[in-house]
C-alpha cells in the first residue's frame, strides 16, 4: 500500500480529517469488523507458513500415479510456463478494449484456429470453465437448436458428479436426461438401446470418446446416422485427437473437450479449460466469448471480441449463457503448447501415450487374477482393469506401497474395478513398479 | 504524452516458418481404420526460440496491471503481489490430483478449509463453498441454492427481482436456473423502496443486489430492503463484485443478505489472466448451509477431509473442486494482509475513489450526489461535436492508461465507470485526472482518431461481426474470396 503522506494529502483535499468520514453512509447498526482473522504477516512468514502447510501434500512427482478421470498429469514444457508467466498476459482483464489488448486477442485467435484444426470443427469459442460445465453448456445450446424437444440422451456410465452438474445446468429450462446403455463387454455404445430411445422429444445425444471407461467409440458414423437431424454432442479427449478421427469428420454438431492436458498442471482439478467447438451455422446459439479477425482504421490486421450480442452484458437474461470470466490464461497455455508441439508432435505424443497404456494393460493382465482391459473396445490413455479383490482395499494397499493405482468406479458391479490412466510422464519404471507391488499385495 | 505501445507486425502462428511438418505414420496395430485420424493435424510446430519470440512480441502488445494504471470499474484491477504466483507454482501445490486419497492432500484441504473460514468471516456468512469457477458461476450456484431452498419449503416462487443497475450476469444467472426476471428502476441511483415493495410477492424467490451498487453508492436503506424482501418470503442475494469497498466496515451478513458470491480475482488480488481463471466462492447464512454444493472441506481433530454429507446439497457445479490454483493465491493474499490489512485496503480503495472523483467532477459530470465507495461513474453525455465516452476511453490509451469501464451501468448515459483500487498512489491518480481532463478538452478530430499510440488504431468491431473470421482457415477463405 502507498505511503501515508498520500492519505494525508487526499484527506486534506477532501477537507476531511479521517477516512472514517467516507464510511459515514454505513449506519452504525450495520458495522462489523473482521473478528477471528489474524493480522497481516511479512512475505517471508507467509511463504514459510504456506510451504509448511503444503509440505503435508504428497505431489504426483513423489509417487507413481495412474490417476485420470478427466484430469491428467502431462509434461508441461518450460517454454509454456515461461510464456504464460508473462505478466502482461497474467495481469490483464478481458480484452474489452481491443486496441490495447492485441497481444492476448491474437493469442486467443490462434488458439481458436489450432483447436478448430484439431477438432475438425469450424468454430471454437474462447473457453468455458471445464469439461463438465462445458457439457452442461453444450446441452443448453443443443436445446436452443431443438426448441421443441426436451430429452437429452447420455451414456449410462457418466459418473454421478458429472450428471449432477448436467442436471444443475439444465433443469432451469426443463431439460430431462435419459440414459442409454454402454455395452458391458465392448464398453461402447449399445446402438440398439440408443436407437430405441430416440423419438420426437429427443434433443440430441452425448457421445464420449473415449468415454468414462476410457473406451473409444467405434460406431460414430452409425450414431450420426440414426440421429438424423438431432444434435450430436461429442465429448473428446484432446490428446487422443492427434491420432483419433476428429469429431468434425463424422458430423458432430458440438464438441466439448478438456484443455488442461495441453500445457497446464493438474492443479487439483482447477483451473481447467472447457473447450467448445461447433458448426458455424450454429454460432449464434453458442455460449462464451469469440475472437474475430478484423482491421483498424488504417486497414491493418487486428483482432477483437465479436458476436457479443449473444452475451450477458448485452442480452442480460436472454443471453446464451451467464459466463463472463472464463479460463483465458489456460487457453493461452494451451495455444502455446499446441504450437510448441505442432501437429506432428501432437501425433507423436498420442502414439506414445497409447503405446504406454497398452504396455501397462498388458503387464497388469499378466498378473494372476487380473483382467486388463476389462472392455474389448479400443482405448487411448485410460482403461478399466478388474482385480481379484475389492478396489478400495487394493487402492489402500498400493498406496501403502507408494503408488496411486487409479480411480475407483461407482457403478454397481464394478467394485473390483479401477480406472487406470497414463500420460507422457509414465515411465517404464513406473509400470514396472505398478506390476511389482500389485504382485506383492495380491 | 509519452506512452507508446509496441507495434509489431507480428505474423500469425500459421504464417511463421516452422519446422518441416512431417507426416507421422501411425503404427498399424494401434487403431482400426474407422478410428484413425488420416492426416496429421494442421498445426504449425515452432521451434522453442521462435515460439518464445512470437509470444513475447504478443505480450508486448498487451496491457496489464503490471504495465500501468487499469481503472476498469467493477473489475477491481488491483496490483497482484508476486508471492501469490510463486506459491501457486510450487510442485506441492500444482502437481496434485483430485483423485488422490485425502491422506495425500492434507495441505490442500487445510488451505481450502481455512479459506472457507476466512471468507465466512469477511462476508459474515455461516459457511462457504469454493466450488464455483467465477463470479457468474457463483451467482448461478446461489440461484440453485435459492431454488432448492424454496422447493424444500414447498414454495413455488418463479421470480427474481433486481435493480436496473445490476450486472448482466445477475439476470443471466437467474434465468439459467429457470427464473423470470423482474427489473426495477432505480431512484437517484439507489434502490427505489416503493418500487421494490410493489414488486415483491409470493412469487419472489430472491432479490439480487450489489452493495455498494454499481454506481459506487452504498445503499443506505439496506435494512429496509432486506425487510421488504424477507417479509415477502424471498432471499437476499449479494453480488460480491464490490466487496473491496467494505471489508472490515460491514459485511453482507450484517446487511441482511442470505447468499453471497465473491470474486477472488477482484477483491482478493488473484490476477485476472486476460479473462480468467477466476474463482467465485459462495457464502450462505447458517439456515442455508445444508444446500451448499458438495463436497466442502472440513476438519476433524487435526485432520481435514472432504465432506460429502450435506443433507440438502444442490450437488455439483464443477467437474472437480473449483479453481484450486486461484484459492491458493487468495489465501496467500489474505494471510499477507490480515484483518488490519484488508480493512486498510478497503479504506484506501474508498479514499482513492473519492479523491479521484473530486478531481474528475471538476471537468466531467458525475451524476448523483453523496459519498462514493470504491468506484464512481462519470458521464460523457455533455460532450459536444459527436464525441462519445468511447472516444475518451480510446484517447486515454494514448496517455498510457487502460480505459475505465464504459457504457456500464446502463442507467447512466455515456457512462465511464472508474475504479482506482487501493494499490495506486496519489501521484498516479493525479496523473490520470490530468490526462482525462486534457482528453476531454481535445478537439473532436483527435478523439475520433484515437488511439494513435497503441499497437493498432481504432479497431472495427462492426467488420469483425460482419465477416466472422474466427480462425486462420476462415481468414484464408476470406482473402481468397471477397477481399483481393
Ligand atoms: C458487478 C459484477 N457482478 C458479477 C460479475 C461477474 O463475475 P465473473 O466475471 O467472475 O463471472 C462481475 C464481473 O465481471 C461484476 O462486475
Amino acid at each position: 500500500m502507498a505511503q501515508d503522506r498520500d492519505t494525508e494529502e487526499m484527506l486534506a483535499h477532501l477537507k476531511i480529517t479521517s477516512v472514517n468520514e467516507l464510511f459515514e453512509d454505513i449506519p452504525d447498526t450495520a458495522r462489523s469488523e473482521l473478528i477471528g482473522l489474524n493480522n497481516g504477516m511479512t512475505e517471508q512468514d507467509v511463504r514459510k507458513n504456506l510451504e509448511n502447510i503444503l509440505d503435508k501434500n504428497i505431489s504426483l512427482k513423489e509417487m507413481p500415479s495412474f490417476l485420470g478421470g478427466g484430469a491428467y498429469d502431462y509434461y508441461v514444457p518450460a517454454a509454456v510456463n515461461n510464456i504464460v508467466g508473462r505478466s502482461e498476459f497474467i495481469t490483464s482483464y478481458t480484452p474489452y478494449q481491443p486496441e490495447i489488448s492485441q497481444g492476448l486477442l491474437q493469442a486467443l485467435f490462434e488458439y481458436q484456429s489450432m483447436m478448430s484444426e484439431l477438432t475438425g470443427m469450424e468454430v471454437v469459442n474462447n473457453s468455458l470453465y471445464d469439461y463438465t460445465t462445458g457439457l452442461g453448456e453444450a446441452v443448453l445450446m443443443a436445446a436452443r437448436l431443438q426448441r421443441k424437444a426436451r430429452i437429452f440422451l447420455i451414456p449410462d456410465n457418466l459418473p454421478v458428479s458429472r450428471i449432477s452438474v448436467l442436471e444443475n445446468y439444465c433443469n432451469g429450462p426443463g431439460i430431462k436426461f435419459q440414459k442409454y446403455a454402454i455395452d458391458k463387454s465392448t464398453g461402447m455404445t449399445n446402438l440398439e438401446d440408443l436407437k430405441s430411445k430416440i423419438d420426437d422429444n429427443t434433443i440430441g445425444v452425448l457421445v464420449e470418446t473415449p468415454n468414462y471407461y476410457g473406451v473409444l467409440e467405434n460406431q460414430v458414423d452409425n450414431i450420426r446416422q440414426i440421429l438424423h437431424g438431432k444434435i450430436l454432442v461429442v465429448g473428446a479427449d484432446a490428446v487422443s485427437l492427434g491420432i483419433v478421427r476428429p469429431p468434425g469428420d463424422y458430423g458432430a454438431d458440438i464438441v466439448i473437450s478438456e484443455g488442461q492436458v495441453f500445457g497446464n498442471a493438474v492443479n487439483f482439478g482447477g483451473p481447467m479449460l472447457g473447450i467448445m467447438a461447433c458448426r458455424k451455422k450454429h454460432i449464434r446459439k453458442m455460449p462464451g466469448r469469440v475472437i474475430g479477425l478484423t482491421s483498424d482504421t488504417e486497414d491493418k490486421r487486428a483482432f477483437c471480441m465479436t458476436l457479443q450480442t449473444r452475451e450477458q452484458h448485452i442480452r442480460r437474461e436472454k443471453a446464451t449463457s451467464n459466463i463472463c470470466s472464463n479460463e483465458a490464461l489456460t487457453t493461452v497455455a494451451t495455444a502455446t503448447y499446441m504450437a510448441y508441439m505442432g501437429g506432428s508432435g501432437l501425433r507423436e505424443l498420442a502414439i506414445k501415450v497409447m503405446q504406454t497404456s497398452r504396455e501397462l494393460a498388458n503387464q497388469i493382465a499378466q498378473v494372476s487374477g487380473c483382467q486388463a482391459p476389462k472392455f474389448s473396445g479400443h482405448y487411448f490413455n485410460e482403461f478399466v482393469a478388474t482385480f481379484p479383490i475389492n478396489a478400495s482395499k487394493l487402492v489402500q494397499k498400493l498406496n501403502e506401497k507408494g503408488i496411486n493405482p487409479g480411480i475407483e468406479l461407482e457403478m454397481p458391479g464394478m467394485e473390483n474395478d479401477l480406472l487406470i490412466a497414463v500420460t507422457d510422464k509414465t515411465s517404464p519404471e513406473d509400470i514396472q513398479k505398478f506390476v511389482q507391488v500389485l504382485r506383492e499385495v495380491l | 504524452m509519452s506512452y507508446r505501445q509496441a507495434k509489431h507486425d507480428e505474423p500469425l502462428i500459421y504464417e511463421l516458418t516452422c519446422d518441416d511438418a512431417k507426416e507421422i505414420p501411425i503404427p498399424s496395430d494401434l487403431l482400426p481404420e474407422g478410428l484413425v485420424r488420416k492426416q496429421t493435424p494442421n498445426i504449425p510446430g515452432l521451434c522453442e526460440r521462435d515460439l518464445v519470440r512470437h509470444f513475447v512480441a504478443l505480450s508486448q502488445m498487451n496491457f496489464g496491471v503490471d504495465s500501468g494504471f487499469y481503472p476498469l470499474g467493477s473489475c477491481t484491477m488491483k496490483y497482484n503481489p508476486k508471492i501469490n504466483e510463486e506459491i501457486a507454482a510450487l510442485t506441492k501445490a500444482s502437481t496434485i490430483h483430485p483423485g488422490q486419497p485425502i491422506s495425500q492432500i492434507q495441505g490442500t484441504l487445510q488451505i481450502m478449509y481455512e479459506l472457507q473460514e476466512m471468507l465466512a468471516i469477511i462476508t459474515g456468512m455461516g459457511a462457504v463453498s469454493l466450488q464455483p469457477a467465477a463470479g457468474a458461476h457463483g451467482e448461478f450456484t446461489g440461484m440453485l441454492i435459492t431454488r432448492a431452498y424454496h422447493e424444500k419449503h414447498g414454495q413455488d416462487r418463479n421470480q427474481v427481482i433486481l435493480p436496473d443497475t445490476s450486472h448482466g450476469t445477475n439476470p443471466a444467472s437467474a434465468a439459467m436456473v429457470g427464473y423470470d426476471i423482474l427489473t426495477i428502476p432505480s431512484k437517484e441511483g439507489k434502490v427505489d423502496l416503493d418500487a421494490l415493495a410493489s414488486a415483491v410477492s409470493d412469487k419472489t424467490a430472491a432479490f439480487m443486489l450489489t452493495n455498494p451498487n454499481t454506481l459506487g453508492i452504498f445503499e443506505p436503506e439496506a435494512d429496509d430492503i432486506a425487510d421488504i424482501v424477507h417479509e415477502a418470503g424471498g432471499l437476499m442475494y449479494y453480488d460480491g463484485a464490490n466487496m473491496n469497498a467494505i471489508m472490515g466496515k460491514t459485511s453482507p451478513g450484517k446487511l441482511g443478505f442470505d447468499i453471497v458470491h465473491l470474486n477472488l480475482h477482484k477483491t482478493f488480488a488473484t490476477p485476472h489472466g486476460g479473462g480468467g481463471p477466476g474463482s467465485g466462492p459462495v457464502g450462505v447464512i447458517k439456515e442455508l448451509e445444508n444446500f451448499l454444493p458438495a463436497p466442502v472441506a472440513a476438519k476433524c481433530g487435526d485432520g481435514y477431509y472432504l465432506n460429502y454429507d450435506i443433507p440438502d446439497t444442490i450437488g455439483k457445479v464443477h467437474g472437480f473442486h473449483g479453481n484450486w490454483g486461484v484459492f491458493l493465491k487468495a489465501y496467500t493474499y489474505i494471510l499477507s494482509l490480515g484483518a488490519d490489512g484488508l480493512t486498510q485496503a478497503s479504506e484506501r480503495a474508498v479514499l482513492n475513489s473519492n479523491y479521484l472523483r473530486a478531481l474528475v467532477e471538476k471537468f466531467m459530470d458525475v451524476p448523483y450526489p453523496g459519498l462514493r465507495k470504491h468506484e464512481f461513474v462519470a458521464s460523457g453525455s455533455s460532450l459536444e461535436n459527436d464525441v462519445r465516452t468511447m472516444d475518451l476511453a480510446k484517447r486515454l490509451i494514448d496517455h498510457g492508461y487502460h480505459p475505465p469501464t464504459v457504457y456500464f451501468p446502463l442507467i447512466v448515459d455515456e457512462s465511464m465507470m472508474i475504479e482506482p483500487t487501493e494499490t495506486e498512489s496519489k501521484a498516479t491518480l493525479d496523473g490520470f485526472a490530468r490526462a482525462l481532463e486534457n482528453v476531454v478538452n481535445e478537439p473532436a478530430e483527435v478523439l475520433h482518431d484515437a488511439p494513435r499510440n497503441a499497437s493498432v488504431r481504432r479497431v472495427s468491431e462492426a467488420e469483425a461481426a460482419k465477416n466472422l473470421i474466427l480462425s486462420y482457415k476462415d481468414y484464408l477463405e476470406f482473402q481468397g474470396g471477397s477481399r483481393v
